[in-house]
C-alpha cells in the first residue's frame, strides 16, 4: 500500500505538470502578450518532466499493486471496486509508457489518470483497509 | 575633520559624441596605469563612458581627462560629489546608466576597472557596494531578462517552448534584415542554423555563408520543414510561402514559426495544426510592448535599490563624522569617572566602592544615552559634521586629538 501511496504522489505531480503544459500551451498558441512576463517553464522541459515522473511511478504502482494481489490471494479474498480501479489506473498508465503520447494527448492521459487516482484516494479514505 | 571627498569626472554617451568618446576610451590597461598616476583612483572606460572616480579632489583628474580630450571639456563632462557621485556608479553598474537599460556587461567593466588599481578605503568601500547593488538589481529584478527588439523576443519564445535551444535546428526562409538577425539570435542561444531557403539559390548561399547553413531552393521547402524545429520566414513574396499542407504531420517535438514578413509568409491555418505554434511579426511586437512595460516597471524598482544603497552609503559617510567624536565623548565621560573614583578609593570600604562604581556607570550610561541617538540620528540626515563639531567644541574634546 505504501507502494501505491508513493505512486500516487507521484501521479500527482505529474498532473500538476500536465494542467501547466495545457496553460503554457494555450498560452502559446493564443500568443499571449504577457508571455514573456509571467514565465512559465518552457512547454517541452513540462512535457519531460511529466513522462519521467510517469515512468518512475509506473513500476511502484505495478509492485504495489502485485503485494496487494498476492496479500488479497491469501486472505482468500476477489478483487473488489478498489482494486478494480486502481487496476484501470494502471492500464491508463501503463498504455501512456507504451504508446508515448506527447504533446497535448500526453497531458491529457496524465490528467486522465489522475482522476483515477483521485477516485481511487477516496476509496482508500473510505476505510478500505480500515 | 572632514573626511576625504568621493569626486567623479565623467562624460558619457548621454553628453557626449561618439568623436569625443573615442579620443577618451582607454583599454583596461591605460585605465589603469591613468588610475595609479592619479593616486588614489579607479578609471572606469568602455565604449559608452570614460569615468574617473577619485578619492579627494578631482582637478587632476579632469586635467587628465581633457589632456586624452585634446580640448577643453567645460560644459561637457559632469563632475560629480559624496553622494550624488556614488549613486552614479551604482546606477552605472546597475546598468541603469546604459544605452540598452539593464544591460549586463557594465558590471563586469566596473568590477575590472575596480580590481586593476589597488584603491584607499573610500574607493573600496563605494566600489565594492556598488558591486553589490548591480548583483542585487541582477538577481532580485527581471530588468536584463525581458527582450527590447524583435529579433530578440522571437528567439526568447522559441525558449518558451523548447528550454534550452541547444541542438535546435532551425530553417531560415527568405532574406530579409529582421529574419537574419532572428537566426543570429536564435543561434546565439546554441540552436543550429540547419537550412536557409530562398527564392533564389545564389541569394540563399550568399546569406548562408553569413550564418551557416545549407542553401536550398524554395521547394524544398516541405522536406526541410520536417527537419527543423524553428523556422523564421521574413521574404517579399506576394503569397504564402509556408501553407499548412506542407508542414509535415505531428512530430514528436513541436515546430515554432516567427514570420516577420509583410504580407506574411506563413498561412494562419498553420496556428491550428497540433504541435505547431506560429508568430507573426504584429504578435512579436505585442509581447515586445508588453515585456518594455514590463521593463520600465522593473527599471523604476532597480532605481529605488540604487537609491537605497546610495541611503545607506550616505549614512555610512556621515557616521563617519559622528563616531569618533561618540567615541572621545564616551572616553572624556569614563576618564573623568574614574579619575574621580579614584581620588575617594582611599576613604571607602569594599562595598560601598562596588557601589560607587555601579551609581556613576548607570549616570554617565543615562546622560550620555540620548546624546549619542540624537547624533547617530543627525548622522543620517547629513547635520553629522555639524553635530560632530558642536559635541566636540562644548565637551572640549579638539585639544585632545
Amino acid at each position: 500500500v505504501g507502494l501505491v501511496l508513493a505512486a500516487f504522489a507521484g501521479f500527482t505531480l505529474a498532473a500538476a505538470l500536465a494542467a501547466l503544459y495545457l496553460w503554457q500551451e494555450r498560452r502559446l498558441k493564443r500568443r499571449a502578450t504577457d508571455i514573456l512576463r509571467l514565465r512559465l517553464p518552457p512547454l517541452q522541459s513540462l512535457e519531460r518532466l511529466q513522462r519521467r515522473t510517469i515512468d518512475v511511478c509506473l513500476p511502484l504502482l505495478t509492485l504495489g499493486l502485485l503485494a496487494g494481489i498476492v496479500r488479497l490471494r491469501e486472505r482468500g479474498g476477489s478483487i473488489d471496486a478498489l482494486e478494480a480501479v486502481t487496476l484501470a489506473t494502471w492500464l491508463v498508465y501503463g498504455a501512456f509508457v507504451i504508446t508515448r503520447p506527447v504533446g497535448r494527448r500526453a497531458a491529457y492521459v496524465a490528467l486522465g489518470g489522475f482522476a483515477l487516482v483521485i477516485v481511487a484516494r477516496l476509496a482508500l479514505a473510505g476505510g478500505h483497509f480500515a | 575633520m572632514t573626511p576625504e571627498r568621493l569626486s567623479l569626472v565623467g562624460l558619457s554617451h548621454h553628453v557626449a559624441p561618439v568623436e569625443l568618446r573615442e579620443r577618451v576610451a582607454l583599454d583596461a590597461d591605460a585605465a589603469a596605469a591613468l588610475a595609479r598616476s592619479l593616486g588614489d583612483a579607479v578609471c572606469l572606460s568602455t565604449c559608452n563612458r570614460t569615468e574617473i572616480y577619485a578619492a579627494g579632489d578631482d582637478e587632476r583628474a579632469l586635467e587628465a581627462l581633457e589632456a586624452l580630450a585634446a580640448e577643453s571639456l567645460d560644459g561637457t563632462v559632469y563632475r560629480l560629489h559624496d553622494d550624488a557621485a556614488a549613486l552614479h556608479l551604482f546606477r552605472v553598474a546597475a546598468g541603469l546608466d546604459s544605452l540598452v537599460p539593464g544591460e549586463g556587461e557594465i558590471l563586469g567593466q566596473v568590477r575590472a576597472a575596480y580590481e586593476a588599481v589597488d584603491p584607499g578605503p573610500l574607493l573600496d568601500r563605494v566600489f565594492r557596494q556598488a558591486l553589490a547593488v548591480g548583483k542585487r538589481v541582477r538577481t532580485d529584478t527581471a530588468i536584463g531578462e525581458s527582450p527590447a527588439s524583435v529579433s530578440s523576443a522571437a528567439a526568447a519564445l522559441a525558449a518558451q517552448v523548447f528550454g534550452e535551444l541547444d541542438g535546435r535546428r532551425v530553417l531560415l526562409v527568405g532574406a530579409g534584415r529582421i529574419g537574419e538577425l532572428a537566426a543570429t539570435n536564435l543561434a546565439s542561444r546554441g540552436a543550429g542554423i540547419a537550412f536557409v531557403a530562398n527564392r533564389t539559390v545564389e541569394t540563399a548561399r550568399e546569406v548562408a555563408q553569413r550564418v551557416g547553413g545549407e542553401p536550398l531552393p524554395l521547394d524544398e521547402l516541405p522536406r526541410a520543414l520536417g527537419e527543423v524545429d524553428v523556422v523564421v520566414t521574413s521574404t517579399s513574396a506576394p503569397e504564402h510561402v509556408v501553407r499548412a499542407a506542407d508542414v509535415p504531420a505531428r512530430r514528436r517535438s513541436p515546430l515554432f514559426f516567427i514570420d516577420i514578413a509583410v504580407p506574411r509568409d506563413v498561412e494562419p491555418e498553420v496556428a491550428r495544426l497540433d504541435g505547431c505554434f506560429l508568430y507573426d511579426i504584429d504578435d512579436l511586437e505585442a509581447v515586445v510592448a508588453e515585456t518594455l512595460a514590463g521593463r520600465r516597471a522593473e527599471a523604476a524598482r532597480a532605481e529605488q535599490l540604487v537609491a537605497d544603497e546610495a541611503q545607506r552609503f550616505r549614512e555610512w559617510r556621515a557616521s563617519l563624522d559622528v563616531v569618533p567624536a561618540i567615541a572621545s565623548l564616551r572616553a572624556r565621560a569614563e576618564a573623568i569617572r574614574t579619575a574621580e573614583l579614584a581620588k575617594v578609593d582611599a576613604r571607602v570600604s569594599e562595598d560601598e566602592r562596588r557601589t560607587l562604581e555601579s551609581v556613576t556607570a548607570q549616570i554617565l550610561n543615562k546622560l550620555l544615552h540620548l546624546p549619542t541617538v540624537r547624533m547617530k540620528e543627525a548622522a543620517v540626515s547629513a547635520d553629522g559634521a555639524m553635530y560632530a563639531d558642536a559635541v566636540r567644541h562644548l565637551f572640549g574634546l579638539e585639544d585632545e586629538r
